[in-house]
């Protein structure tokens, strides 16, 4: 149980300067190494490159749309419990933007990436005329331009109305964040729906399912969800912040998990269970891919790690509400869900079983330490927790029956 | 007619409010009883723990449910599909564990809630006609301001003189034996 009083002056839920600029120093190391590491990749191997960057870009991006969808999901239901951890979340919707500087690097290969780039394929496939309308090198970036910059201004505004509030603790604000989420939510569905046929969906351009938005947005939001726990878990040596966050809060994030790891196992059988049955040769094609050699070892690996045992692990209260033993599911189920996401792309270049490669770390690296620096960042400027939030004191009292 | 010879059911005693009830109860669970309730017109924050309430085994029961359900959904469909009649349908194996999924998850859900509700209706002693303390009068004020205490004639400790008077000591009033006629 907390015992903080609301309202909460701004530099009492501040992480210490020293440790925050340290953090950061060890996030721009990583990123510069891991960076020339990337480099160096590029040059040697462009397609392992590429192929390595588009899994780890659509692992930061879930991620970053994941947290999106939980800010507005707090806004728009008016949530009391989770206004102690909306800070954190808010932290990691500011790195959106930097998803337009990792899109460079694909937005350079997309010969290399994309078979419906290719002039051979351009000219020879029937099946390909129609769809180069939607299909092409410029609209694609364009597009992907264009999520990129909706989800940033969606975060954007989201977070400085939240900081607006820290200061003059006007209730009216959160009507404003509530009215803007209600859209907002609407247009993220639609904008991560088509990130996915994009970035992932069109590897294999004859190739279609409609529930692959879906699929993407409920694998990210296990992820942010994941990434969230751990974040407060790391935080815990941070002072009063962390202990705001209690064994109820870890209780709720723990219910939230179980319960979108079944929405994913849900939504990922679905899919698998109409191509199944179906058995239509240009839908099967990408099941078919999946069972080759070692990638049916993945296959097999996925609906065992992403679902039975962390499905069985979190059914128990006690584990829910221990923040050690929820910190190691949300790490686990992390990791499965890049192995997912590297599940959808990777086959397209390994097509005879997965090929682990030193770029697959490398690319990951990168990407989440600039993310954690930028994340890092938004911490410094800001209190952990919005403490002008008329709900904070619900938050902070919350307890579950 | 005859006078029937009473048989103490157990004590009852009110208290003056939620926070006097928690605190009585707290006394009971410190003394030693086991086999004793609180009543009270609303939930109260702090009572489960007062009253000495271990956590349900009720999850337990519907985790043996829900398991047994997805072993016999995919048993019903596997001697029907692949077993009883082995008819051959859009090519597909007679033991298509994909085909079996939705059934199988329905039956888990299926079972599990009906051992959820049956098996929180039994742990409840549910459904009864009778509960000792309807024998005292005043206790229908429970629906509207009453907040009482009720101890179990089968608790180990109790005793039909000790127990009231240590009722009364620890801030209960109008404490009373609960007596019905006996058969």
């Amino acid at each position: 149980m907390s015992h903080v009083d609301a309202p909460l002056n701004s530099d009492e839920v501040v992480l210490p300067a020293a440790t925050l600029a340290r953090a950061e120093r060890i996030c721009a190391a990583v990123m510069i190494l891991a960076g020339a590491a990337s480099v160096l990749g590029w040059i040697l191997d462009a397609t392992q490159f590429a192929s390595s960057w588009l899994t780890a870009f659509c692992m930061v991006a879930s991620l970053a749309t994941g947290s999106l969808f939980f800010v507005m999901a707090h806004h728009v239901t008016g949530a009391g419990w989770s206004v102690v951890v909306r800070r954190l979340l808010e932290n990691v919707t500011r790195t959106l933007p930097l998803l337009s500087l990792m899109f460079i690097p694909i937005a350079l290969n997309l010969g290399r990436l994309y078979a419906w780039n290719d002039p051979a394929r351009r000219l020879g496939d029937p099946s390909l005329a129609h769809r180069l309308l939607w299909l092409g090198p410029a609209f694609f970036t364009l597009r992907t331009l264009l999520y990129i910059l909706i989800w940033s201004l969606f975060a954007q505004r989201l977070a400085r109305w939240s900081s607006l509030q820290d200061e003059t603790r006007d209730p009216a604000l959160s009507t404003r964040m509530h009215n803007l989420s209600a859209p907002g939510l609407l247009v993220l569905a639609i904008t991560t729906t088509l990130a996915a046929f994009d970035w992932l969906m069109s590897l294999r351009y004859a190739w279609i399912s409609t529930i692959y938005g879906v699929l993407f947005w409920s694998g990210g939001f296990v992820g942010a969800l994941a990434l969230l726990i751990l974040i407060a878990y790391a935080l815990r040596s941070a002072g009063i912040p962390a202990r705001m966050i209690t064994a109820e809060h870890y209780h709720d994030l723990g219910k939230l998990l179980i319960g979108f790891t079944i929405f994913w196992t849900y939504i990922s059988f679905s899919q698998y269970f109409l191509i199944w049955y179906g058995n239509l040769p240009e839908e099967t094609a990408w099941y078919i891919a999946r069972r080759v050699g070692g990638w049916n070892l993945v296959s097999w690996a996925l609906p065992i790690g992403h679902f039975a045992i962390p499905f069985f692990a979190l059914l128990r209260r006690s584990v829910k509400r221990n923040p050690r033993a929820l910190a190691a599911i949300a790490a686990w189920l992390l990791a499965f869900h890049y192995i997912d996401l590297y599940w959808q792309a990777a086959p397209t270049f390994a097509t005879q079983g997965p090929r682990p490669h030193w770029l697959d770390v490398a690319t990951l690296a990168t990407m989440f330490a600039a993310s954690a620096f930028v994340f890092l960042r938004a911490c410094r400027n800001r209190p952990l927790v919005p403490v002008g939030d008329p709900r904070l004191g619900e938050s902070l009292a919350f307890k579950n029956l | 007619m005859s006078v029937a010879p009473m048989q103490t059911l157990g004590a009852i005693a009110a208290c003056t409010g939620a926070e006097a009830l928690v605190a009585a109860a707290t006394r009971l669970r410190d003394a030693g009883y086991v086999k004793f309730d609180a009543h009270s017109p609303f939930p109260i924050h702090g009572l489960d723990a007062a009253v000495g309430m271990k956590p349900s085994k009720l999850p337990w029961i519907v985790l043996a449910g829900g398991l047994f359900g997805a072993s016999f959904g995919y048993w019903l469909q596997w001697i029907w599909s692949a077993v009883a009649y082995p008819l051959i349908t859009d090519g597909k194996p007679f033991n298509s564990a994909e085909a079996f999924v939705p059934i199988t998850f329905e039956f888990t859900i299926l079972i599990a809630s009906f051992t959820a509700v049956g098996g929180m209706l039994a742990l409840n002693g549910l459904p009864r006609l009778n509960h000792p303390a309807f024998a005292s009068d005043a206790f229908a004020r429970v629906a509207a301001d009453g907040f009482f205490l009720t101890v179990d004639a089968a608790d180990p400790l109790f005793d039909s003189h000790a127990t009231p008077a240590f009722l009364a000591e620890i801030g209960g009033f109008d404490v009373a034996l609960l007596e019905e006629p006996s058969t």
